[in-house]
């Protein structure tokens, strides 16, 4: 669990860093365009020296773009904000006077360039006007265009309040009538403004002045708030425009393209081919950080599929954490979930391997027992002649013995073929030649007997049983097998019964009893050992083959289950002992687990779920 | 499952905070005053020296009259009287404004004639109302000053000259920066740094319109404005002098006539008189002139009062001050 949990911390710190990483490139690549391509606009970046003529051309340019753009801004916001327009003059003023003194004012620049320049410098100059008097007139305008409509209701109020008195100028004079129409001639005027109907204004205004003078105090000051504040529209407003048209001047703009497209031809070569260095530096830097880009992306991909696995690890290990604390017999579920997994893997992976090592088993098995059968066949065929002439003999002899005369000779030929007889030891060969093809027959018939088993095709029936008892007889039948030098010990529980195929059960005991005398006889321990255990559990019977026999080690453990697995000399076993047994285990639904060490003994267990009886 | 996992749990943590500090900045409201700040990049011994040169009496003919003796630093920058005494007791012809803060004036002058106050410590030397020093005589009295000049030329290797005289003066009026306002407070977060008549004024003075002119970290002190844009001051007050043009004296523009430099209000609780010609002695009667002939409206005397409590908070502190 520690060293999972280091593996997870790992993974989750690498995750972390690739994502700062990511982060830091989306940094990079937001505040430095990618391409300059974008950029070419501005020339800085090939000879970005700020106290080069042309950069400072190019610096005067965004300045005077930048002052006019925060001007306009301001006109837009609730509450304007000069600084932001004034921080831009004083380096706007050194610019200017900077460039007056610069190599492109010098005496051996070309004339145009001269020209250019100057007027540049005026432009500059007429712009930083522009923009003071914006301020002003922008904070003038904003003014009375508010307070407006407020002086112009404080004066309809008063007169209404006048309308009754008897020194009421302003209601009987048609004074007020007149207010009236001029406020609409400057709404009009506002919305419109020209230069006829700003003179007839301020005409009217003056005469409205005049005539305010004559009116009593409270009414006059009112009447002369108002046109004050109409005076300011009246005179500001086209102003007003006209600066605004000036801050947003191109011709400014203009001549700065002017004078860096000249500059740029008075280049000379070396600074060209520099310029190229450059280019060719930055497109490098460009690539490294498509690199870098590239790279990185590839880092979170992998950071991404890292955490996901991390995840699922994380998920499985809770899982079997979880399983392993509900059940008691901790290591018994470990083994039978390996073993799961071990079939699991060796089905799907291992299926050739079994085939093959399933040929070289059969031909094997099969090769033994044949090999009895045909040199023996050779032995027969070969004395099958030696019968025949003994027999051509007799035959020789029945013709003989009718005459008397060859008496002797028929006697010296007959005990000759004796001899022949004898000497070959054919008849006493004979029981055990047969004896052999037996043995190989049989052999045969027993390896066909386990193949059927282990494919299953022998269908045996099923019954309720003990599995106490099957064990008993098991011992009962192998007894000459296990023989006085092996103690077996018995610790049976109380079990239920059991339903599944009594010949198998029985030939799965049977293995592991075989099993285990051959493993003793291998190991050759003082006292060999048998300990067979059962145990009743809730939902399963579980039955238990110690031995201290030879066992085996960890690596071949893993495949003992599997068939025509041997550790034995090819003619002793077929391999498929243990193969059947975990077959018939688990035609019964059960599992089976092994564990052993080599030289100390081996155990088995098998786990069988107990079935409802009234089902 | 991801919040069982401690790695994501960390990992998302500082997701988050950095998701944070990128939307912080869109959540700060913005207002049209300004908190001050300490100047930075200002060079310590170039200030002390241009402390030395602006307390110098030396820099006048008759070495009676320094800066400082009409720029009285205890006394908020300005020496409190109509117009200032230069040598030999003439009267000038305008208000002196303060020095606080006159780094963050866009122009120098009530006129706005200087661009930088390097350009503008030159002017007075040489004005016969002022000073009335020539500048070459100025130099070589400073210089026959072998301690001073000693020291002068360590930070200056070209010594002492015209140039670097008013830079080093410029470089210590930049310094007179007025940090730690209690309207600054204010407006760093701390509700308690002003009164609530002077809470009340602010949004008044931003409702009546002031804040239009006097905005910015100086509140003020970025941009012309005429004085008495919607009624005529002058012609109340009478008696034109050529100080009244404002920067119609420069221009010659008709638009630019009576129009100054608005000033900054940040030391205008101690730089009484006020305007250009010093006419009024309170801040309640400057927020009088103000009403009438800048906004051209009336209001209730006590908005005007608070609007003057609010003016009394926008004073900072530095040490030439207390």
């Amino acid at each position: 669990m520690q060293k999972s949990m280091i593996r997870y911390l790992l993974m989750g710190s690498i995750a972390l860093i690739i994502v700062l990483f990511l982060l830091f490139i989306f940094f990079m690549t937001k505040l430095t365009p990618l391409s300059h391509d974008s950029n070419e606009a501005y020339y800085q970046p090939k000879i970005f020296n700020e106290e080069h003529p042309v950069s400072m051309v190019y610096e005067l340019q965004s300045l005077s773009l930048a002052s006019s753009l925060a001007a306009l801004s301001t006109t837009t916001k609730l509450n304007s904000d000069f600084d932001k327009v004034t921080n831009f003059l004083p380096k706007m003023n050194t610019l200017r006077t900077n460039l007056q003194k610069s190599e492109l004012n010098s005496l051996s620049a070309p004339k145009e360039l001269k020209f250019a320049l100057g007027r540049l410098i005026n432009l500059t100059r007429a712009n930083e006007e522009a923009i003071e008097q914006f301020k002003t007139n922008y904070a003038a305008i904003r003014n009375s265009q508010r307070y407006l409509p407020i002086s112009y209701d404080t004066l309809l109020l008063l007169s209404k309040r006048q309308a009754d008195k008897a020194e009421d100028n302003i209601n009987k004079s048609g004074l007020l009538k007149k207010i009236k129409q001029l406020n609409i001639q400057l709404n009009m005027f506002l919305r419109n403004p020209s230069t006829i109907a700003k003179e007839e204004l301020s005409k009217e205004l003056l005469t409205l002045e005049e005539r305010a003078m004559s009116l009593p105090q409270k009414i006059s000051n009112a009447l002369l708030n108002y046109t004050s504040h109409a005076f300011v529209l009246v005179n500001r407003k086209l102003p007003m425009m006209d600066i605004l048209d000036r801050i947003a001047n191109d011709d400014l703009q203009a001549v700065d393209n002017e004078i860096v497209n000249f500059y740029q031809q008075m280049l000379t070569k070396s600074q060209l081919e520099r310029q190229n260095k450059q280019q060719v530096l930055e497109e490098s830097y460009s690539l490294y950080r498509i690199i870098a880009i590239v790279l990185g992306t590839l880092l979170a991909l992998l950071g991404i599929a890292a955490c996901l696995l991390f995840l699922k690890e994380y998920n499985v290990s809770d899982q079997q954490l979880r399983l392993m604390s509900k059940q008691k017999d901790l290591e018994f579920n470990k083994q039978l979930q390996l073993q799961e997994k071990s079939h699991v893997s060796t089905s799907t992976e291992a299926n050739n391997s079994y085939v093959s090592r399933m040929v070289a088993s059969l031909t094997h098995e099969l090769n033994t027992p044949l090999g009895y059968l045909s040199s023996n066949m050779d032995i027969l065929k070969s004395s099958s002649k030696v019968i025949k002439d003994i027999l051509d003999e007799t035959e020789h002899c029945k013709k003989d013995l009718l005459n008397e005369s060859k008496q002797e000779k028929i006697v010296m030929k007959f005990s000759n073929s004796i001899d022949t007889l004898k000497e070959g030891s054919l008849l006493d060969e004979l029981p055990e030649i047969i004896a052999d093809m037996n043995t190989g027959i049989e052999q045969i018939q027993h390896l066909i007997g386990d193949l059927n088993m282990f494919s299953g095709t022998d269908r045996a029936k099923k019954e309720w049983f003990n599995l106490n008892e099957c064990i008993i007889d098991v011992l009962k039948l192998s007894s000459v097998t296990i023989g006085r030098h092996i103690k077996v010990l018995k610790k049976f529980g109380e079990l239920p019964d059991f339903y599944g195929s009594r010949g198998k059960i029985t030939q799965i005991f049977t293995n592991l009893v075989v099993n285990s005398v051959h493993a003793i006889e291998e190991g050759k321990p003082s006292q060999g050992v048998i300990k067979i255990v059962t145990v009743s559990k809730p939902n399963i019977i579980l039955v238990e083959f110690l031995d201290n026999g030879i066992g085996i080690d960890s690596e071949n453990a893993k495949k003992v289950f599997e068939p025509f697995f041997t550790t034995k000399e090819p003619s002793k076993g077929t391999g498929l002992g243990l193969a059947i047994v975990s077959q018939i285990v688990q035609d019964h639904k059960g599992k089976i687990a092994v564990n052993s060490k080599l030289g100390q003994g081996t155990s088995l267990k098998i786990a069988f779920p107990v079935q409802n009886k009234k089902v | 499952m991801l919040l069982k996992c401690p790695i994501m749990l960390i990992h998302n943590f500082i997701v988050l905070i950095i998701f944070i500090f990128l939307a912080l900045p869109i959540t700060t409201v913005a207002e049209p005053i300004k908190v001050l700040t300490q100047p930075k990049n200002l060079d310590k011994e170039k200030v002390a020296l241009g402390r030395l040169l602006f307390f110098d009496k030396r820099l006048s003919k008759d070495n009676s009259v320094s800066c400082e003796t009409c720029h009285l630093l205890k006394e908020g920058g300005d020496d409190n009287i109509k117009i200032s005494i230069g040598i030999n007791g003439r009267k000038g012809i305008i208000n002196a404004p303060t020095v606080y803060n006159s780094g963050l004036n866009f122009r120098q002058f009530w006129d706005g004639r200087a661009p930088t106050l390097e350009i503008q410590a030159l002017g007075p030397v040489q004005n016969p109302v002022e000073m009335g020093a020539f500048w070459p005589d100025v130099i070589a009295k400073l210089q026959a000053d072998h301690v001073f000049s000693q020291r002068f030329i360590q930070s200056y290797p070209l010594g002492i000259n015209r140039q670097n005289v008013t830079h080093a003066i410029a470089e210590f009026e930049r310094s007179l920066v007025t940090t730690d306002a209690p309207f600054d407070r204010y407006l760093n977060g701390d509700a308690s740094a002003i009164s609530e008549d002077a809470k009340e004024g602010y949004q008044l003075f931003k409702k009546y319109g002031c804040v239009s002119c006097h905005q910015g970290a100086a509140v003020g002190g970025n941009m012309y404005q005429v004085f008495g844009v919607v009624n005529s001051y002058f012609k109340k007050r009478g008696n034109i002098t050529e100080a009244d043009y404002g920067r119609f004296g420069l221009t010659a523009n008709r638009m630019d006539m009576h129009s100054f430099k608005v000033p900054s209000l940040r030391m205008v609780a101690h730089t009484s008189p006020y305007f250009h010609d010093g006419s009024v002695k309170t801040l309640r009667e400057a927020v009088d002139v103000m009403f009438e002939f800048q906004l051209g409206r009336e209001a209730p005397d006590q908005d005007k009062d608070k609007i003057v409590s609010f003016l009394k908070t926008l004073a900072g502190k530095h040490k030439e001050f207390q």
